[in-house]
């Protein structure tokens, strides 16, 4: 449904992926839905222009998340957690439940 | 003194719904002492503070303590008796505490749903999680947890 108010499916999977893992670079969304880097980035930046994202250098990546000075965006994050939880089970198990607990290094995978 | 915690932990409680093949033993105790003690066992040291056994599926690890889940310092854990001996475990509160402080402080999605599992086949001391939630911080996270724990339990 948010694909059509927000006029594309890279807006809508951005958002749900950033509402869904807290933050992330443009490399691991597009690869997490078989996206090309350079759709999701023209998404960050835009979003990112508009007060909705903030972002930090970390190493070769440039990192989003919310910017959570823009009272807007708390509304914005309830809208996109509802969407989330009516995902079908399919959706949920494919795109969003990557771990983002650490893991020491050296552990078995 | 070794509390099990982590994947293996929820994979008893959630009667091996979720599937872990590791056994982390939360431990101070000197990693050489650990050695000497797995030696005569078959388990050889394979880095760090893992151990792997050539007749076993699971690692074994022993994460440095202090024993805590999020801000909260473990001082009382259960003990499972089983024909092959007791063991030190966190309880199912303290689990599904631990794996919602991973949900909050790390956004880590299938932790959440191990709660969920954690929650749906265990019997939990509610007060204590919202005691918990309060000090810690987190609930939005936890209504999140909550409301699929609901979902869970009506589908």
């Amino acid at each position: 449904m948010l694909e059509a108010v927000l006029g594309s499916v890279a807006a809508e999977r951005t958002l749900l992926y950033l509402q869904n893992y807290g933050e992330g670079y443009a490399g691991s969304i597009a690869e997490t839905f078989g996206m090309s880097p350079s759709q999701i980035s023209k998404q960050l930046m835009k979003l990112e222009n508009g007060g909705v994202l903030v972002s930090r250098q970390v190493g070769r990546a440039r990192v989003y998340s919310w910017n959570t000075r823009n009272p807007l965006v708390k509304e914005l994050r309830r809208l996109l957690q509802v969407t989330l939880e009516v995902l079908p089970e399919g959706q949920i198990q494919q795109y969003y439940r990557q771990r983002r607990r650490p893991r020491r290094k050296g552990k078995p995978d | 003194m070794a509390v099990l915690s982590g994947g293996a932990a929820v994979s008893i409680y959630t009667d091996g719904r979720y599937e872990s093949s590791d056994l982390d033993f939360v431990s101070s105790e000197q990693i050489s002492k650990l050695a000497a003690a797995l030696a005569p066992l078959g388990f050889t040291q394979t880095g760090g503070r893992h151990f792997e056994h050539p007749n076993s599926d699971y690692y074994v690890e022993f994460p440095p303590g202090p024993l805590a889940v999020g801000g909260l310092l473990i001082t009382a854990w259960d003990r499972l008796h089983t024909d092959l001996g007791v063991i030190q475990v966190l309880s199912p509160t303290q689990m599904v505490m631990d794996r919602l402080a991973a949900f909050i402080h790390w956004n880590d999605p299938p932790s959440l749903d191990q709660a969920v599992l954690i929650a749906q086949k265990q019997s939990l001391d509610w007060e204590s999680v919202e005691d918990w939630i309060s000090q810690e911080g987190g609930q939005e996270e936890y209504e999140t947890f909550r409301r699929a724990l609901r979902r869970a339990t009506t589908d």
